[in-house]
């Protein structure tokens, strides 16, 4: 390149970035270069001062968030717990004889009510459990007294048999008490489930025998009810807080309530009356607070707008600023020039929207609150509604009769609408006609003008190609023209030929790079048309021309019944059918005025004998056996299909869960391995053999062999996992490179060691690389000396061991990586790599920059699990060397140089001769604090990533 | 023009070098492997390829129906066991993918389509529970298997321990289900279809990817296994062991890796074979079940 143009661009370029940040990623700075090293220097640490104090921040929130959780989990399970004894207490107080009695005779209540399936299954679990809990129980009982359970001395047990087992080592077998204690936990639980249910059905048939009681309580109380609410509005409005409003209405409430006779109505009108203040003053403080926000974010929003005008105005004032004081013909800089100008209106614009945006959705909040607010005996009433009255048959039958009732008084109005609108489909049916043809010519429209825009942009590429020619031509000849006249200066003239030549077509060649390739043309094109077609194809799909004049009628009728009527869809579908009569197949005809009333009469009858035959009509069903399994397979068929799997949780991952979390505070080793030697609680002592060990105590180097455990295992954790992360997206990328070929035979190459069990792999691989091994041997045979992959315990071989692990991971891990991030690779908008090239980005630059954040932003989560996983991976560590090589010195439960926490675990409980369960179950323990600390503190971090993303 | 061109023909072609010394590397151990099984002796370990080839591995390792023995003399408390080992290892595999590909789908649609009381209660526990390390209760399952189920050293205990709780592990498979719109079910339910209908007949034929992916992997997992079947069935069971043990105690067993490596080769080859077919003819499957909860998180 010609000296003179880069200075020339290199001066643009200076102009450029002073001022127009972020649109040109390569910046050259007009200061010194010492103190942009210094600054840079400065700037560096401070980011790196302020990711620490970001992530000590988020940590400590996230043991703050953790606590508060645990905490407000107790305390909503601590009120849950209150309020159910609450709930039963109540329902016994205002219940039947039966109901009561189906406290302690599960079921009864079902029984008198004929629902005898019911009764059965809920009498049948009463025995059954009474039963078991008689045999089992008295055993339990047996057996603590007898010394079989808890505390036990040493000796010989006089009712023992066989001899071998007879033999006590003093022991506390609490553990087992509490392990039988955990699953009579667990029974007692589904004996609390049951019982409620019983209680609970008992109640409903009370709460239905004694319906239209409560019905007419509520709809008395709706009045007042309404009453109180206004004036807890005006007592919100002044201040006053809901305790003294209470106190207040209180009073009112006892006033009014002392004048009603019947007990039972007495306290339901107290309970509602005074439920409905707390209510009413609880929505009101909803409502302020939501208020507030809105107000709040209004202001925001106001501020935004200011600092946009005034920001505007700056850029707008630079920009004008600039391109007076420009006077080249770069086309490519003054459009970059306005675009930045553009980019800044974009930008704000999107911020003010994006207020805007949130400001709707609180307000839509605001709205859905007030919409759902009616007043506490209101909603008191709908309750009682769905679950006691619509469960019966009665109810159901009536509500059909009321609607058809409804339907044939309502006849004329509905045959007139019509009638009405039999004319008016011509007219619809034309303007979508019409509608349609307007749509063909704005796709076609669409499609022209697509079309010319890009044959406009083969216009300028032939163009430019012409001119490259042209230059090229005229270079030629002028060579031809110097070398012809053999003037003394020829060289020069040559070199200054050559600058020009390259001058001139280092522009042509830059406006040519900005255009898209041929073939993107050509694909762009295509998939404009396609989409303008699609578009077409959709919006007419809407637009149907040939409704008959009926169906037209027949939806208005159906729309009339739904918005007038408050008629469901299906019942108006059903009623506009039976608008006609169709005696032939073919004929329809309306019913006259006499088949209307007749069908009224016969309806009205219906209605009254159904009433005057049914006195006992609330005495309705709750939901019969059948209905209940046929719901098992419908409305509650996450029942069915969680059963079995919940189950198998329980009792495979969370029941040994808990227990070895238990083994952590006991003694259980070799020596206390029931059932001749039992183990006991020893509270924190397997905490203070891992962290801070008595003098005398066999395991005294522990402490520090576990902090290099630890250390290498977070090491480990760390290089493993970046390195297969960054690695097999770089690969991931080679395979995905336009113009390599047999993309899928590499793919499949590498899968190989995703197919192939891991055991397998890695237990050849460790063979070929032990000293006996083919590398091993090869090893030796030109080096002289042995690899000692897995054996040498020098300090080199040690760390050559290491460094053959983590390639051997790679070796494992890659291909998951090049799996999971190919997809998202093709993803990556091409544009993007694009507009880095125009900018001048390098290959290296654009994998920093775009590919790296962008598939970070996808894959966040799978590299949080990923490195949890590495934490915990047994298999590369155990197959390869099996902890090895040993450690010089003490051998502490067989601890290895590369063991990790997990396959120290593994160790200490498969070791034949000296298991400490205990210490491994506090290992355990560890590793769960160490894998679940990380996971909350990166999960938080990587939300509040996402929640800044969304904020900006 | 030209000088671009070059320049992509260069960068390519060193992509390729890359990329054919990758593949070497990681055919490597695979081919070694493959030769050694036809190895013929011992000392053919510390070669790259063997001095010998024979076929007496493969028949020794089924030696229940060839007769053949270990050809280095003395015979070996293991001799003859492999093929029950198989045998074992498939009926255990089988079954286990089985209970766990309908215990995983069934989760996996519950948590997606239904919303209950304790749907998010279930899915921290879960979260919880898969960060603590599942050999502890390895050690509870042992006495569990021993003094409830009756099952030490049987290896239908671990058909039980695979399976029971692998509906823990839905994430992938919910995450393909929210995929799928629930305009489909609404569309069925005003039809008329049940639930259990709508999951049975329209929803799983949609999901034939996932299903595949689980069921491959839930195959996988059993068939691979090491740490969890010897712990559970015990070194003194032989003829109760999977694969995974056998071949383990083959490389590494006392007095027995010595003379046994060119015999683990060939069992190597022997599991290793059918699972590889497998999983190329299922590949397509697998990719877009990882790819799919990869990006879903």
């Amino acid at each position: 390149m010609n000296k003179d143009t880069k200075d020339e661009i290199q001066d643009s370029n200076e102009k450029e970035s002073t001022e127009l940040n972020g649109v040109f990623t390569k910046k050259v700075h007009p200061i010194s270069p010492a103190v942009y090293f210094f600054t840079s220097v400065l700037n560096a640490i401070w980011k790196g001062v302020y990711w620490l104090l970001d992530l000590i921040f988020s940590m400590f929130s996230s043991i703050f968030h953790f606590i508060k959780i645990i905490g407000v989990g107790i305390y909503n399970g601590a009120i849950g717990i209150v309020n159910f004894f609450k709930r039963k207490v109540h329902q016994f107080k205002y219940n039947d004889k039966a109901g009561r009695l189906s406290y302690f005779l599960f079921g009864y209540s079902s029984f008198s009510h004929k629902q005898y399936t019911n009764g059965v299954l809920f009498a049948l679990f009463e025995v059954v459990y009474i039963l078991m809990f008689a045999i089992f129980g008295v055993n339990a009982i047996y057996m603590l007294t007898a010394g079989r359970l808890g505390l036990v001395t040493p000796g010989s047990d006089p009712s023992c048999e066989d001899e071998m087992f007879c033999d006590w080592v003093a022991g506390d077998n609490s553990i087992m008490i509490l392990i039988y204690g955990l699953l009579w936990i667990l029974s007692i639980g589904l004996f609390l489930y049951i019982w409620n249910r019983s209680i609970d059905s008992g109640y409903y048939n009370y709460r239905i025998d004694e319906f239209i009681k409560f019905e007419e309580i509520d709809k008395k109380n709706i009045e007042i009810s309404k009453r109180f609410d206004e004036e807890a509005k005006t007592a919100f409005d002044e201040g006053v807080s809901s305790a003294n409003f209470l106190k207040s209405k209180k009073v009112e409430i006892e006033e009014y309530v002392s004048k009603i006779e019947d007990v039972q109505e007495r306290d339901y009108t107290r309970y509602l009356l005074i439920n409905n203040c707390r209510h009413s003053f609880k929505h009101f403080k909803k409502v302020q607070k939501q208020e507030k926000v809105i107000e709040r974010l209004k202001k925001r929003k106001e501020v935004l707008v200011a600092q946009r005008a005034k920001g505007y105005e700056i850029q707008k004032a630079k920009y004008e600023q600039k391109r007076a004081a420009y006077t080249g013909d770069d086309e490519l800089y003054l459009e970059k020039l306005e675009a930045s100008l553009e980019k800044y209106d974009n930008k704000t614009m999107l911020k003010v929207a994006h207020s805007d945006k949130k400001i709707s959705k609180q307000l839509h909040v605001l709205e859905e609150i007030n919409k759902r607010y009616s007043t506490y005996v209101e909603m008191q009433h709908t309750k009682n509604n769905d679950k006691y009255g619509k469960f019966n048959d009665y109810y159901k039958h009536v509500a059909n009769l009321d609607s058809n009732i409804l339907f044939y008084t309502h006849y004329n109005e509905f045959k007139e609408r019509y009638l009405s609108r039999l004319d008016k489909n011509k007219e619809k049916n034309q303007e979508n006609a019409q509608a349609i043809v307007d749509l063909g010519k704005e796709m076609n429209e669409k499609i022209n003008k697509t079309r010319a825009n890009f044959d406009e942009i083969r216009e300028k590429k032939k163009a430019l190609n012409d001119e490259l020619n042209q230059v090229k031509t005229t270079y030629k000849e002028s060579v031809n023209a110097i070398k012809a006249a053999q003037e003394p200066n020829m060289e020069e003239l040559l070199l200054e030929a050559k600058a020009k030549l390259v001058d001139e077509t280092t522009l042509i060649m830059r406006r040519l790079n900005d255009l898209p390739t041929d073939k993107n043309i050509k694909l762009l094109e295509k998939e404009e048309i396609k989409e303008s077609k699609n578009a077409y194809i959709r919006d007419k799909k809407f637009l149907k021309t040939n409704y008959t004049s009926e169906e037209f009628a027949f939806q208005e009728v159906v729309d009339m019944m739904i918005l007038d009527y408050k008629l469901e869809y299906k019942e108006a579908v059903k009623f506009a059918k039976a608008l006609f009569i169709t005696e032939d197949k073919k004929e329809k005809r309306f019913l006259s005025e006499e088949e209307v009333a007749q069908k009224l009469n016969e309806l009205k009858n219906q209605k009254d004998e159904y009433l005057t035959a049914h006195p006992d009509k609330y005495v309705g069903k709750s939901k019969s056996f059948i209905e209940t399994v046929k719901g098992l397979f419908n409305d509650k068929f996450h029942v069915t299909i969680l059963f079995f799997p919940v189950v198998g949780m329980l009792f495979i991952s969370i029941m040994p869960l808990l227990f070895s979390i238990l083994v952590a505070f006991t003694n259980y080793s070799q020596g206390h391995i029931p059932p001749t030697q039992l183990f006991t609680w020893t509270g924190l002592e397997n905490f203070f053999t891992l962290f801070n060990p008595p003098e005398n105590s066999p395991y005294l180097y522990l402490p520090s062999a576990l902090m290099r455990t630890v250390q290498w295992t977070l090491i480990w954790a760390i290089v493993a996992t970046f390195s297969n992360y960054i690695l097999g997206i770089v690969v991931a990328l080679l395979i995905n490179k336009e113009g390599i070929k047999l993309k899928k035979l590499w793919r499949t190459i590498f899968m190989m060691t995703v197919a192939i069990p891991q055991f397998i792999s890695l237990l050849s691989i460790a063979t070929l690389l032990k000293d006996t091994g083919a590398v091993g041997t090869l090893y030796v045979q030109t080096f002289g000396t042995k690899l000692g992959f897995g054996s040498s315990t020098t300090a080199q071989g040690v760390l050559i061991t290491k460094i053959i692990i983590i390639l051997v991971n790679i070796w494992v891990g890659i291909p998951y990586t090049i799996l999971s991030t190919t997809g998202i690779l093709l993803n990556i908008p091409k544009d993007l790599y694009e507009s880095a090239r125009v900018d001048g980005a390098g290959a290296v630059t654009q994998f920093t920059k775009i590919t790296m954040p962008y598939i970070l932003f996808v894959t966040g989560p799978y590299l949080i699990t990923q490195f949890v996983g590495n934490i915990n991976n047994f298999n590369v560590i155990f197959f390869l060397t099996g902890g090895g090589p040993a450690i010089t010195g003490s051998a502490l439960l067989g601890l290895g140089q590369t063991d990790l926490l997990i396959t120290f675990l593994y160790k200490i409980i498969t070791s034949t001769n000296n298991p400490q369960y205990g210490i491994a179950s506090t290992i355990g323990i560890v590793i769960f604090i160490i894998c679940s600390f990380i996971s909350i503190v990166m999960y938080n971090k990587s939300n509040s990533i996402k929640e800044e993303d969304q904020f900006q | 023009m030209k000088s671009l061109k070059t320049g992509r023909i260069i960068s390519n072609t060193i992509i390729y070098i890359i990329l054919a010394l990758m593949s070497i590397v990681w055919l490597l151990p695979i081919v070694w492997i493959i030769l050694q099984s036809f190895g013929g002796s011992i000392g053919d370990k510390a070669r790259l390829i063997p001095s010998e080839f024979t076929f007496n591995n493969y028949l020794y390792l089924f030696s229940n129906f060839t007769g053949i023995t270990n050809p280095r003399g003395s015979n070996h408390s293991l001799d003859g066991y492999f093929f029950g080992w198989f045998c074992n290892t498939l009926i255990v595999a089988v079954l286990s993918c089985l209970i766990s590909t309908l215990f995983v789908l069934g989760t996996a649609y519950a948590l997606s389509r239904f919303r209950f009381k304790a749907r998010t209660i279930f899915m921290k526990v879960n979260l919880v529970i898969g960060m603590f390390p599942g050999f502890l209760s390895m050690i509870i399952m042992y006495w569990v298997m021993r003094d409830i189920f009756h099952l030490q050293g049987n290896y239908m205990s671990l058909v039980i321990i695979y399976s029971a709780g692998a509906g823990g592990g839905y994430y992938i498979a919910k995450g393909f289900f929210d995929t799928i719109s629930k305009n489909i079910d609404e569309a069925a339910m005003i039809d008329g279809a049940s639930k259990s209908q709508i999951f049975w007949q329209i929803i799983l034929p949609l999901a034939k990817p996932i299903i595949v992916y689980t069921v491959l992997t839930s195959f996988m997992g059993p068939w691979g296994d090491y740490v969890t079947s010897s712990y559970i069935i015990g070194l003194q069971n032989t003829e109760n062991w999977t694969v995974a043990i056998g071949l383990y105690q083959f490389t590494t067993g006392q007095d027995i890796a010595a003379s046994y490596y060119t015999q683990f080769a060939a069992g190597a080859v022997c599991v290793g074979l059918p699972i590889t077919l497998l999983f190329f003819a299922l590949q397509k499957y697998y990719v877009s079940g990882v790819t799919g909860g990869a990006v879903k998180g």
